[in-house]
């Protein structure tokens, strides 16, 4: 039993490790963050919201609007719903926010936010995000790729916790449930 | 001491205590900061 | 600290390792998925709070994926029932994401969300503590009166109301040993899945009890099967969150790092214990979530001003976790030390089985 303990722990340890170094790989070559703000939800501006998480009222922050594929640094590019998000965005501001005009208003070729992207109403339970996250929909095939990502790696590690009992020779019995 | 954890709800509190304890700690060393 | 970028949170990994490991060891002995006591931690870490309940549902697939594998090789499982559940289980979770989705659209859902789930879980609380008292104190008399006692007792009567339904089909379930009407068991599924799907959990805290006193298993194979469950309720609801765009999937693989050895010691921990020392965890983990919830609920009440209420809610929403884990730990240690003849504590005897 040993040495069949042995074969199992190698193999689904090895299986369990590389899929882990497959999803640290996603994550570091960005492709993790890609599933995710994928396409838009609504109409609006697309916004790096790290970019302005000072804007404050009284110094608000000028976004440039205009079509881009990348956002750097301080720019608001316009969508439609369905569009592709332009890499970088992490968030879209509905064009009802800015015709509302009290978190952010166009002036020009400018988009002025007055708000940060993310207003902590309580220390630390509740969240009220302005603008990141909203208007942003992720690649409908990123859930099953975590999903199934998940369930791989618990399945690896767990006939691979299996295979180490047996490696170390513990018996595991059956659990009496009727007898005494 | 032994006879608090000899009756179920003495041990109870006893690891109660003992688990505020810890996460107050977990807290001062990693939360206070994110918590400003 | 690692820089969670879908998150957009700064978290240290250590905290997300270590509520995992915590997590997966209550899981695995009560054969819940932790969600009630996870969502609220990636909360008071950093978290928004969509994303904490859907990074949560994911990880709880996996969690429950590691403790499942090791309950199926203590025979804790009886797939009869789980896989009866399992289509009603999922029909419930979609239901329950909508219901969830309505009320977010009425305005109504933090608040209505943290109400529901104190309601549940109180209730739960009350029955479940309640019986598993009278089941001990019938325990240890039998225990003095020099009977023999096995591995599960049970003083409540209502799992014979529910297996006398007769509406066809009725089916055999081997390992639990009990006969009942399918039915039953997927209303059961689909109840506790629609909470699972509005309340954003495993729903396993509603599911273990529903199995031993609404089906009649013993608390082991509640357990078990149940965990069986969560790997589809949660998988199912994080496939659903996932899509809203809730999940940061490193957060997820940190904190099944953290269960792969948390839920290996929760499941091989049910194997020292009888059923009510399972059932009174079940309580206090119940009662205690509802502590946080009810302290999380006066803090956001009132306005969120004073930071002490701040310290001792979160300190709450940790030290559950950290108590739950600890009260299973002692309780192997306590089990040990019984088998060998050593000295514990007086109500030890009862809990725990002589031989492995």
């Amino acid at each position: 039993m040993k040495t069949r303990g042995a074969i199992k722990f190698v193999v689904w340890a090895a299986l369990a490790v590389a899929l882990c170094v497959y999803a640290v790989y996603e994550h570091e070559s960005g492709k993790l963050d890609q599933m995710y703000y994928h396409s838009t939800k609504l109409d609006g501006y697309a916004v790096n919201t790290n970019e302005f998480f000072t804007a404050t009222k009284e110094k608000p922050a000028l976004l440039k609007i205009g079509p881009a594929d990348e956002i750097k640094g301080l720019m608001a590019v316009p969508v439609k719903r369905g569009d592709r998000l332009p890499k970088g965005a992490n968030g879209v501001i509905e064009k009802k926010v800015v015709e509302e005009g009290k978190r952010a208003k166009v002036e020009g070729d400018k988009l002025v936010v007055t708000v940060p992207w993310q207003i902590k109403e309580t220390k630390g339970f509740k969240y009220k995000d302005t603008f990141i996250h909203k208007g942003v929909k992720t690649d409908p095939w990123s859930g099953v790729w975590n999903v199934a990502m998940t369930i791989a790696i618990g399945l690896c590690l767990g006939f691979m916790a299996e295979g180490f009992t047996d490696l170390l020779g513990w018996k595991i019995k059956k659990i009496e449930h009727f007898g005494h | 001491m032994k006879w608090f954890i000899n009756s179920m709800i003495g041990y109870w509190i006893f690891l109660l205590v003992i688990s505020l304890g810890l996460s107050a700690i977990c807290y001062q060393i990693f939360l206070k900061d994110l918590m400003r | 600290m690692f820089d969670f970028t879908v998150a957009g949170h700064v978290v240290p990994v250590f905290l997300l390792v270590l509520t995992g490991f915590t997590v997966g060891v209550v899981g695995g002995f009560i054969g819940v998925g932790g969600g009630y006591m996870v969502t609220p931690a990636l909360i008071v870490f950093g978290f928004p709070g969509y994303m904490a309940s859907g990074t949560d549902a994911c990880h709880i697939a996996g969690k429950a994926v590691i403790s499942s594998i090791r309950h199926r090789q203590l025979g804790n499982i009886d797939w009869t029932i789980a896989l009866g559940m399992v289509g009603g289980t999922m029909l419930g979770v979609e239901l329950g994401v909508r219901l969830l989705v309505y009320t977010k659209n009425i305005g109504l859902s933090g608040v209505v969300l943290l109400a529901a789930s104190v309601a549940v879980m109180l209730g739960l609380f009350i029955y479940t503590q309640i019986e598993t008292q009278k089941s001990h104190k019938k325990l240890e008399a039998d225990r003095k009166a020099g009977k023999e006692i096995g591995r599960e007792v049970k003083v409540s009567k209502l799992p014979l109301y529910f297996q006398r339904i007769p509406i066809m089909p009725i089916i055999k379930a081997k390992k639990a040993r009990l006969v009942i009407s399918m039915w039953v068991i997927v209303i059961v599924g689909m109840f506790t899945g629609i909470l699972a799907g509005f309340l954003g959990v495993g729903g396993g805290f509603i599911r273990v009890p529903a199995m031993v006193y609404v089906i009649g298993t013993t608390s082991h194979l509640a357990v078990g099967t149940d965990l069986v469950e969560i790997v589809v309720s949660g998988g199912y609801g994080a496939l659903r969150q996932s899509m809203e765009g809730n999940v940061d999937f490193m957060a997820v693989f940190f904190m099944i790092i953290g269960a792969m050895m948390g839920a290996q010691f929760g499941s091989l921990a049910t194997s020292f214990v009888r059923g009510p020392a399972i059932r009174y965890i079940l309580s206090y983990s119940l009662v205690l979530a509802t502590a946080g919830a009810c302290m999380r609920l006066i803090y956001v009440l009132t306005g969120g001003t004073a930071e002490w209420l701040a310290f001792v809610a979160v300190v709450f929403t940790l030290g559950e976790m950290v108590f739950l884990c600890l009260f299973i730990c002692t309780l192997v240690w306590f089990a040990v030390r019984y088998q060998h003849g050593k000295s514990v504590p007086d109500w030890v005897p009862d809990m725990v089985v002589q031989a492995t």
